[in-house]
């Protein structure tokens, strides 16, 4: 990357950090993370998310509904973000009625069909249908090598009680950036 | 047999799991980094310990789960410690094993959790709510 370039990156981010600053205002974003993920982080997100929960007085039911619900999202980006670059967006937004989860990440286009399938699965369920199938994935379902037991999904719509939301963007050499979101009623 | 005890990390949970104390327990939250290497000496020691009270007298044995709450790969390796539990009972007529599933009382996921876990074990189940202070 020349000089030059690097330059005006910097000036476009100065310009754009208000808009981001405002634009997350607008929508109603109480807290927002975008960069690298690991352990460490997790744990601070998880720990601001509580205590900005507890802060605006959202109800203990939805409030340790957010908190199950954002460990997946979490642990999600954590194992299945994309390696070289292992780095996602996070938001938080606590309005008077629902806490919203929204969560970006990139992942290879070749996993895209799949996650797709498992979202629009679990969306098309009852709550009867996602404890059987909560139940059978427990009873079948092998720990993969990156630690995942296959449920987080399942239990993202258990627990939210909501359809989950979801996107794909192409993002070019491969690969896609994938978005969920998900409410919880406060 | 030696008591296995686990202190409480802020991603995992407390174990003390002491025949001589008669104190069986797991508590707080669990969402281990690697949550293999973390349950599995769990597991191996309540293997252990079934094997042991083969030659016991009569036991009564109380495991307490007391959540805050877990993560999805975590519920895998409860169910594990539920079944090596039943074993316990199944191979040993002269032991009677009870789970308690402590709950937050206006925490259904919690509730509903450890009714998943009852309906795959032959154990008895107590349920406890806890009340909000």
């Amino acid at each position: 990357m020349s000089v030059v370039e690097d330059s005006s990156q910097i000036e476009s981010v100065r310009d754009s950090v208000f808009d981001i600053y405002q634009k997350m205002g607008d929508d109603g974003v109480l807290s927002a993370y975008h960069g690298t993920f690991d352990q460490s982080v997790v744990e601070m997100l998880l720990k601001q998310a509580k205590s900005d929960m507890e802060k605006r007085r959202v109800d203990k039911r939805a409030l340790k509904k957010t908190y199950s619900i954002l460990v997946e999202c979490l642990e999600n980006i954590l194992k299945h973000t994309y390696a070289k670059k292992s780095d996602g967006i996070v938001a938080l937004s606590i309005g008077a009625e629902r806490v919203s989860i929204t969560v970006g990440n990139l992942i290879k286009d070749d996993e895209k069909e799949m996650l797709q399938q498992k979202i629009d699965t679990v969306n098309s369920m009852d709550k009867a249908a996602l404890k059987k199938l909560h139940f059978n994935k427990l009873i079948d379902g092998e720990i993969s090598d990156k630690g995942g037991a296959g449920l987080g999904i399942i239990e993202i719509a258990m627990k939210s009680q909501n359809k989950i939301e979801y996107f794909f963007r192409n993002y070019g050499e491969n690969l896609v950036f994938f978005s969920l979101q998900t409410s919880i009623s406060n | 047999m030696q008591a296995l005890n686990i202190e409480a990390t802020e991603n995992s949970p407390k174990i003390v799991l002491d025949p001589s104390a008669g104190k069986f327990e797991i508590s707080g939250e669990s969402r281990p980094e690697d949550v293999r290497k973390f349950y599995e000496p769990i597991l191996e020691w309540i293997e252990q310990y079934g094997k042991e009270l083969s030659s016991a007298g009569q036991t009564d044995l109380q495991f307490d789960f007391i959540f805050e709450y877990f993560n999805s790969s975590s519920a895998k390796y409860i169910m594990d410690i539920m079944s090596k539990i039943n074993d316990i009972q199944v191979n040993n007529s002269n032991v009677n094993v009870q789970i308690r599933w402590h709950y937050e009382e206006m925490d259904e996921d919690m509730q509903e959790a450890g009714e998943e876990f009852q309906n795959i074990t032959e154990i008895p189940f107590k349920f406890i709510a806890i009340e909000e202070d």
